[in-house]
């Protein structure tokens, strides 16, 4: 006998284990506490990047020289307009009416991701360009002032810092396509 | 900020559709729980425009945040695998191995969320709630003979996967 998918709909409810009765709960409380749990996590986050900006301070401390300093400035820099880009991208995306239709919710969706994709590929090349231009500030110090230790420092530490910054776009820039394309 | 009695009202009338929206495109039991609590949290903060509105349908209203905010949820997931599970061929956000699982259900469950586009999955995932078709037309904002033709269309498709000899 062939199958049917209509057969199936009474089933649904005991195939999701949703055979509870719901009791009415408080909306408010689970709203908020929901709320803060979320604010808790971006308090997490930024106390990482507290450690990482002391750590920077920390270090030039210790090797108080201007490649030290322009290195630290360079991938400051990357990460506060990387963290600018990702909050604006937030900003944006929950502008969006969530009371809308779902057809006119995706639509604005689609419209508001174009836009920032358009904004990360555009902040990517700059991204590209202070890494080639840090590399070469690099070779430059360490052909002025021979030191092969700090110079493999330096720039592995730029270089790594680059990286992780440029692959945190290139993910959101893969879901972003990805959202436009669907 | 004290809440608008009819949207909670509304909310407590659909807080098991709300369960069941969010158990049908998430699989795991915390990441569900998170769900139902970024709909709720959403549906707190609609409140002021809720009120505004004159004339809203509050059942409409809650199905609509729930319905956009899961959507969301399912894309972000899609593309959280797509990204960090390349070589994976199939995307897998709705898959229960259980020995005595439904195992069509599951199929039915895993072809929605992962092989059809987000219109026509949120239309089935409705569906699958057993919604009709001027409920779906009116969370969706599709015609309901779109509805209709839609579901047909996917239905065909569904029916004959369910159909096609073992390889």
């Amino acid at each position: 006998m062939n199958k049917n998918i209509d057969q199936l709909l009474g089933d649904l409810d005991s195939y999701l284990e949703l055979n509870h009765e719901s009791s009415p709960v408080d909306v408010e409380k689970i709203a908020l506490e929901h709320k803060e749990k979320k604010l808790r996590e971006i308090r997490g986050n930024s106390h990482h990047l507290k450690a990482l900006f002391f750590a920077g301070i920390a270090v030039l401390a210790l090797e108080p020289k201007i490649e030290t300093f322009i290195n630290m400035s360079v991938v400051a820099l990357a990460v506060a307009i990387l963290l600018w880009l990702h909050r604006k991208a937030k900003m944006q995306m929950s502008q969006i009416d969530v009371a809308l239709s779902f057809h006119d919710f995706h639509e604005q969706r689609i419209k508001v991701t174009s836009e920032l994709l358009n904004l990360y590929k555009s902040v990517r090349i700059v991204m590209y360009a202070v890494l080639f231009m840090i590399t070469g500030t690099n070779i430059y110090f360490f052909l002025s002032k021979p030191d092969v230790l700090s110079f493999i420092v330096y720039l592995g530490a730029t270089l790594l810092g680059g990286f992780l910054i440029i692959r945190n776009m290139e993910c959101v820039i893969q879901e972003y396509k990805h959202t436009i394309q669907s | 900020m004290s809440m608008n009695k009819e949207l909670l009202e509304a909310i407590q009338r659909n807080q098991r559709w709300i369960e069941k929206k969010c158990r049908i495109c998430e699989k795991d039991q915390s990441k569900c729980e998170e769900l139902i609590g970024d709909i709720l949290l959403n549906l707190y903060s609609s409140n002021d425009n809720f009120s505004k509105k004159d004339s809203v349908n509050a059942d409409a209203w809650v199905k609509r945040i729930a319905t956009n905010v899961t959507a969301s949820h399912i894309e972000k997931e899609i593309a959280e695998k797509r990204i960090f599970d390349k070589k994976a061929k199939d995307i897998e956000i709705h898959h229960i191995e259980k020995p005595n699982a439904n195992h069509d259900l599951s199929i039915v469950m895993d072809y929605i969320n992962t092989k059809l586009n987000p219109k026509d999955r949120e239309i089935m995932s409705l569906y699958l709630m057993q919604e009709s078709q001027a409920v779906i037309s009116e969370i969706i904002g599709l015609e309901a003979g779109t509805i209709a033709n839609r579901i047909t269309i996917i239905k065909k498709e569904l029916n004959s996967l369910f159909n096609q000899e073992p390889v």
